[in-house]
């Protein structure tokens, strides 16, 4: 093999532009792909922490999403107090918060900007204190109705001069005082969200007890999947229909994790046609190579090699270009993955990572190789099966 | 020329397999990058040919979109507000609501459109939009639960066919199909139940909430006229204008054909790596050439050729399989776009995914092809013409 592989690269070495194109044609498909995925995994990752942070006794009740994708836009009938009070009757229930949540507007220093509001109870902060995280300040009371806390991107990014805590800002018109500041979450929706007790949001739109959305926390995590059913049983009888849907933490991260693996598998597989052009480049130069060294296969035959010996010699080279091909793509891959996270971060927020585990790694080698492999095979048979006589005569 | 092109041919038949795989890199690449564009193109086709049919002189006002939820801040006031302004004919209220529909045994959530019948008719019912009734008849004003369905509610979102005289039940309320829509494409349209706006109002206790308000504007108004005094006009009832836009059919178009333009940029560009590989492939090859044909190089030096001669017989043979790549590539691209386009009308639904190879993406893949042959050869071609003929006639 060592014997083999020394053949292969000195006969690399020798038209020296021809491996080096021949190798680049590898390097850039294996280069963009591991930066694709990279890209695809890190959104995967950095979701699925969120979610675990989350934890795996929390229920998501919301409109039905799936029609928000697309067309114009539709209301849904809201949740509201009445919905709250039949699920907290329910078994293993341990609380419920209702999220109370529309776009807004935020005036500071007489410029306007758009936000969302978000109407919440202050317990809600003691289930997510991984993520509302008080920066600055303090979170508001249920009983300050004209008290917010501003989201990281709100107070920090929206206007030249940050929001500090203690100042006044108009929401929708009416005047509200900043009493805190959340660290990022790292998702814009939420960065870009103001905080405010839930009475004082359904005031603010003269909204009744409307609810968006509710947080169901569960006693006992086993029964998660139970509770969920029976929620949406109950729901679904007093609103007269389903039009809602209900998910698990662990649902959501499966969802969102389908449709993340989808994309990058669709995007990823573009890119990857450039490698199976790279393998025909391969196939090319390896035909010339066998070509240029018929004489030499003869000689090498005459004195005794084995067909076997011949087809071993060039599939070792052809191998060696796509390994090689595919291991300069990988770091190259990974030099552009960690400058996309790099731009990700600065305009998306530090929840952007990319990921380059050891599965990519050895896919990306691994596939590179096999393209090496197989687009070596016909001229390494070609070469195995030259007749000697005639490979020695050959000029 | 013509000379050129003839040795070209008989250069590359000398060596039919490497011209082969040389050309089957560039067709692989121009193959992908013509089928994909091909899918954002017939995108943006088909949502220009649904907006015209809408025609030109319509004004949108829509509610911004809160967690995929409307949760509009717009009222039947404010539609006849906006039928006030000068230059609007007249304006159709619309209200969107995502409903529990129960047919049989089955229930689904389906999306429900509430209009004023004689309004909508002129504005975008009718034929001239694509609604056409397949069986049964329009709505009247004062229909109380009544409702026409799109073709696909009636056939596809139930196991079951929905017919003319069939009871929905929407939240759990009966409601009498009098008629159903031939298809028209769209799935938007075609999977949408419409019924009275007061009616649907009434079963989701949305009070006097629109979610869409259309204006036509008089014949000969100045449509952007028109939409600035009902943007000013709405501004003054709301207070700001940061919930609502106003758009011309134009501005969405517009709008939505940046997403498209998106996809085209994303997915055809990702397809060019291949293309990029392929012109490596191309590289590759006549720098074989060139090093195989060094003697011939030196005989025609010898015999009088000028370097710019030697320059063009190779830079001929690399445009040579750039554009004969391309003329392939665009051909087999097209055949990968229709096989798209089959294969998404059957397992998506009609007018989800369309795909149309236009005569700009013809000339662009076939123009792009021949640049790539040109400048995959100019090094080549160099180090031909630099080649000292002495020395070359002695190789």
């Amino acid at each position: 093999m060592i014997e083999e592989l020394s053949y292969a690269i000195k006969n690399m070495t020798q038209a020296k532009l021809r491996t080096f194109l021949t190798v680049l044609g590898i390097v850039i498909g294996i280069a963009i792909i591991v930066a694709m995925v990279s890209i695809g995994e890190g959104m995967r990752t950095s979701i699925t922490q969120q979610l675990d942070a989350l934890g795996g006794d929390k229920i998501m009740i919301t409109p039905p999403q799936a029609f928000a994708a697309r067309g114009t836009p539709m209301e849904f009938k809201p949740f509201d107090q009445a919905d709250l009070r039949a699920i907290k009757s329910l078994p293993n229930v341990k609380d419920v918060l209702p999220i109370f949540y529309r776009p807004g507007t935020i005036e500071y220093m007489g410029e306007k900007k758009e936000i969302y509001v978000t109407g919440v109870e202050r317990r809600g902060a003691e289930y997510f204190r991984q993520f509302y995280s008080i920066r600055k300040g303090r979170y508001f009371n249920d009983n300050e109705l004209k008290s917010v806390n501003l989201g990281y991107r709100v107070a920090e990014k929206f206007f030249d001069k940050k929001i500090s805590v203690g100042e006044v800002v108009k929401i929708n018109q009416r005047r509200f005082k900043v009493v805190g500041v959340f660290e990022e979450i790292g998702n814009a929706e939420d960065d870009s969200s103001v905080y405010m007790p839930l009475k004082a949001a359904q005031d603010l739109y003269d909204a009744g007890d409307e609810i968006t959305m509710l947080w169901v926390i569960a006693e006992n995590e086993n029964a998660v999947k139970t509770l969920a059913k029976k929620i949406e049983d109950v729901l679904e009888k007093r609103r007269g229909g389903k039009d809602f849907e209900v998910f698990t933490t662990e649902q959501l991260a499966e969802q969102i994790a389908t449709v993340i693996t989808i994309i990058t598998f669709v995007l990823g597989g573009i890119a990857g046609i450039s490698i199976i052009v790279g393998g025909v480049i391969i196939m090319n130069t390896m035909l010339t190579s066998v070509l240029e060294r018929t004489r030499e296969i003869g000689v090498m035959k005459a004195i005794g090699a084995t067909d076997a010996m011949v087809l071993r010699i060039f599939l070792v080279e052809s191998a060696l270009i796509g390994a090689l091909g595919g291991g300069i793509g990988l770091v190259l891959g990974a030099i552009i993955s960690k400058a996309i996270e790099y731009v990700g971060q600065v305009y998306i927020g530090s929840s952007f990572i990319t990921v380059i585990d050891r599965k990519l790694v050895l896919g990306a080698l691994g596939f590179s190789l096999l393209v090496g492999v197989l687009s070596g095979v016909y001229p390494a048979y070609k070469a195995a099966k030259l007749n000697p006589i005639e490979a020695l005569r050959y000029e | 020329m013509l000379d050129y092109i003839l040795f070209s041919v008989k250069n590359l038949s000398h060596h039919k397999v490497r011209s082969f795989l040389t050309l089957l890199g560039v067709i692989i690449g121009i193959m992908a990058v013509v089928s994909m564009i091909s899918i954002g193109s017939g995108m943006k086709a088909a949502l220009k040919e649904q907006l015209e049919q809408l025609g030109s002189d319509k004004i949108f006002i829509i509610p911004r979109l809160a967690y995929g939820t409307a949760a509009t801040t717009l009222t039947d006031e404010d539609a006849d507000a906006i039928e006030r302004v000068a230059g609007v004919a007249f304006v159709s209220p619309l209200y969107s609501v995502a409903g529990d529909v129960g047919f049989r045994n089955e229930r689904r959530i389906v999306k429900i459109y509430g209009i004023d019948p004689e309004k909508a008719e002129a504005t975008f019912g009718g034929g001239a939009s694509g609604y056409r009734l397949l069986k049964g008849r329009w709505l009247q004003r004062g229909d109380r639960y009544k409702v026409v369905v799109g073709y696909g509610v009636a056939s596809d979102v139930f196991s079951r066919d929905v017919n003319v005289g069939n009871t929905l039940k929407i939240h759990g309320v009966g409601f009498e199909v009098v008629g159903v829509f031939k298809k028209t494409g769209d799935r938007e349209k075609d999977y949408t139940i419409y019924t009275n706006l007061d009616t649907i109002r009434d079963i989701f206790g949305a009070g006097n909430k629109v979610t869409l308000i259309i204006a036509r504007i008089d014949k000969g108004a100045d449509i952007d006229d028109v939409r600035l005094r009902i943007e000013n006009e709405l501004e003054k009832r709301k207070g700001s204008k940061e919930n609502f836009f106003v758009m011309t059919q134009k501005e969405i178009i517009e709008r939505v054909g940046e997403a498209y333009r998106v996809v085209q940029v994303v997915f055809g560009g990702l397809a060019a790596v291949s293309l990029i590989v392929g012109a490596i492939g191309i590289a590759n090859t006549m720098i074989m050439n060139v090093t195989e044909r060094t003697r011939e190089i030196g005989i025609l030096k010898a015999t009088g050729a000028s370097n710019a001669q030697v320059m063009k017989i190779f830079l001929t043979d690399a445009a040579f399989l750039g554009l004969a790549g391309g003329c392939i590539g665009v051909a087999m691209g097209y055949l990968i776009s229709l096989a798209i386009n089959t294969a998404a009308a059957r397992y998506l639904g009609e007018g989800v995914l369309t795909t149309a190879v236009t005569p700009e993406l013809v000339l662009f893949a076939l123009t792009f092809s021949l640049v790539i042959g040109v400048v995959a050869g100019l090094y080549p071609a160099y180090r031909a013409l630099r080649l000292n003929p002495v020395e070359a006639l002695r190789a």
